[in-house]
């Protein structure tokens, strides 16, 4: 009986006004923005801010051409958003077991996060070529910091307790990996996870600026040296959609593997 | 045959640079089916001296057999389980699988034959953590998430899982002192019921002098700076023991008695410390008492 009571959750109380108002408030206020965008601002800066119906409008005449060329900047983060996390898991647990290896290298990794994307470009297309695989490094190299850090504070978050107890039981290293740290590590490789997940889209439309024939950023780049505002418009709410898109995607598979809720309660 | 016997056995620890003594010189034997309370000021080694006898920390000097064995080849033979202050549930088990975890660890170890795969351990392993989970009362709850528990219900778990490979000994580390008083009352009552249900000897860590002499055969008397057995006293107070108990005169004999070797070694200690800084004075100061 206790069990049902839990499983209900918090008991529900009635729908109050100032519930209802609390709830609206974000659309209110993204409304009135809107609303002021379109009737205040109105035509007078139409060069940098077309009113907000026009730039609708605009994303249901230029969407085929943005569907056609959303395929490969959409494989390329995924690729490179999944090799730059299993990359930064991988490297975690090698931080978290060897500590001369973390000692010599950790500190370093914070290069990785700080070279500026754009300047690599030309670089990795040198060595790479100018097809997906230099994109898909580029995704990668912006995915892999957030996950090796959540994923490092996360393998290393275990109770001094846990480990006696691990100890005590006298399970193997292997055992205390794949029974504790890993599950432990879950709620923080998660957040790394949508950080890197919410970035992805944005580093594959950075990865497609220079040595690309299509995908979002060829056309964004396109629009913005063709003084095309309305259509940069567009293209740019379809790619935040998509990195919403993106990181909802990860926030579901969160909730499917940590049905015990992100807040790891002590007693 | 004692299930525990300590001899001379001291622990220092460097800290800062600086040699902290934890213990000196302890001897002591825990008999069979016994329940002996460590009992102490903070930071006198208590807890150390659990995890010396557990094989979780090295030794300095001295001998520990642990039912006839070294502290190690125990533990490798699950000779003693552990209890701890905080419960230490895995949120992503069910009750259940969290009781089942000792069987898990070592059925999976490579000197046995069978795994944690084949249907029929499994089938064995989660009627034994169901039979565990009924010993200390919480039937009904095997599937349950150790986070709907209330803070008594999560320590049943962990006491559940500490017998569920039916150790000889049971090491509980100040297990109940982050529970409220009455819940605590009703965790030593039950603590009582499974080890009369138990052939197991309890070797019990608390902060409580109550706690200690109502749940012991015997309760031994720590110092602090460097931790050292004052006293050992036995606790002759009849069995089955009910809560009423106390109140009573009889126990409150033993609460006193041991309040005031305490108190004594306590003021050894500061009277030490005032007249001289010396190493040897400090030493003098604290070697007070018998066992």
């Amino acid at each position: 009986m206790t069990r049902a009571l839990y499983r209900a959750g918090a008991p529900k109380t009635p729908l109050t006004p100032a519930k209802m108002l609390s709830a609206a408030l974000p659309w209110i206020v993204i409304g009135g923005l809107l609303w002021m965008w379109e009737f205040l601002i109105g035509d007078s800066l139409a060069f940098v801010l077309p009113r907000p119906s026009l730039i609708v409008k605009q994303i249901f005449l230029v969407f085929p051409l943005l569907a056609r060329n959303m395929g490969s900047t959409i494989s390329n983060a995924v690729f490179g958003f999944a090799a730059g996390s299993a990359f930064g898991l991988a490297c975690a647990v090698a931080f978290v077991y060897n500590a001369t290896f973390a000692k010599t290298v950790y500190p370093h990794t914070l290069i990785l996060r700080s070279l500026p994307l754009m300047a690599l470009l030309p670089i990795l297309n040198g060595i790479l070529g100018t097809g997906a695989a230099s994109k898909i490094t580029i995704v990668a190299l912006a995915s892999f910091f957030p996950v090796l850090v959540n994923a490092v504070q996360g393998l290393t978050s275990v109770s001094t307790s846990t480990i006696e107890l691990m100890h005590s039981l006298n399970a193997s290293k292997r055992n205390i990996f794949w029974k504790v740290r890993l599950p432990s590590s879950l709620p923080y490789l998660f957040t790394g996870l949508k950080i890197s997940a919410s970035g992805a889209i944005l580093a594959a439309i950075i990865s497609e600026y220079m040595y690309a024939v299509k995908g979002i950023g060829a056309l964004i780049v396109t629009f913005m040296f063709g003084a095309r505002v309305l259509e940069l418009w567009a293209a740019m709410i379809v790619s935040a959609m998509l990195s919403i898109l993106f990181y909802w995607v990860i926030r579901i598979i969160e909730r499917l593997c940590i049905p015990w809720g992100k807040s790891v309660r002590e007693s | 045959m004692s299930s525990v016997v300590l001899r001379d056995v001291s622990k220092s620890f460097v800290i800062n640079g600086e040699r902290f003594q934890a213990l000196k010189g302890v001897s002591f034997e825990v008999g069979d089916h016994e329940i002996v309370s460590l009992i102490g000021p903070s930071g006198c080694g208590k807890s150390t001296l659990l995890r010396l006898i557990g094989g979780l920390l090295p030794r300095d000097s001295g001998e520990i057999s642990v039912c006839g064995l070294t502290p190690g080849e125990a533990r490798k033979q699950q000779k003693y389980s552990f209890v701890f202050q905080d419960a230490v549930l895995f949120p992503w088990r069910s009750v259940i699988r969290n009781v089942q975890l000792p069987l898990e660890i070592n059925r999976a170890a490579p000197d046995r034959k069978e795994t944690s795969r084949d249907p029929a351990t499994r089938r064995t392993a989660r009627l034994k953590a169901a039979e565990m989970l009924s010993l200390v009362g919480l039937k009904g709850f095997e599937e349950a998430s150790p986070n709907q528990l209330s803070g008594g219900m999560r320590h049943r778990v962990a006491l559940a899982r500490a017998l569920i490979m039916s150790p000889p000994l049971i090491f509980m580390d100040e297990p109940f002192a982050a529970l409220d008083e009455i819940t605590r009352d009703k965790m030593n009552i039950e603590t009582l019921r499974i080890w009369s249900e138990t052939k197991a000897s309890i070797l019990f860590v608390t902060h409580s002098i109550e706690e200690a002499v109502f749940l012991s055969d015997r309760v031994l008397v720590f110092s602090t700076h460097p931790g050292e057995l004052l006293a050992d006293i036995r606790v002759e107070l009849p069995r089955p023991r009910v809560l009423e108990l106390k109140q009573d005169a009889a126990c409150f004999k033993y609460t006193n008695e041991i309040r005031q070797i305490l108190a004594q070694s306590l003021r050894r200690l500061i009277e030490g410390e005032d007249t001289a800084e010396s190493t040897e004075a400090k030493a003098s100061a604290c070697s007070g008492g018998t066992p």
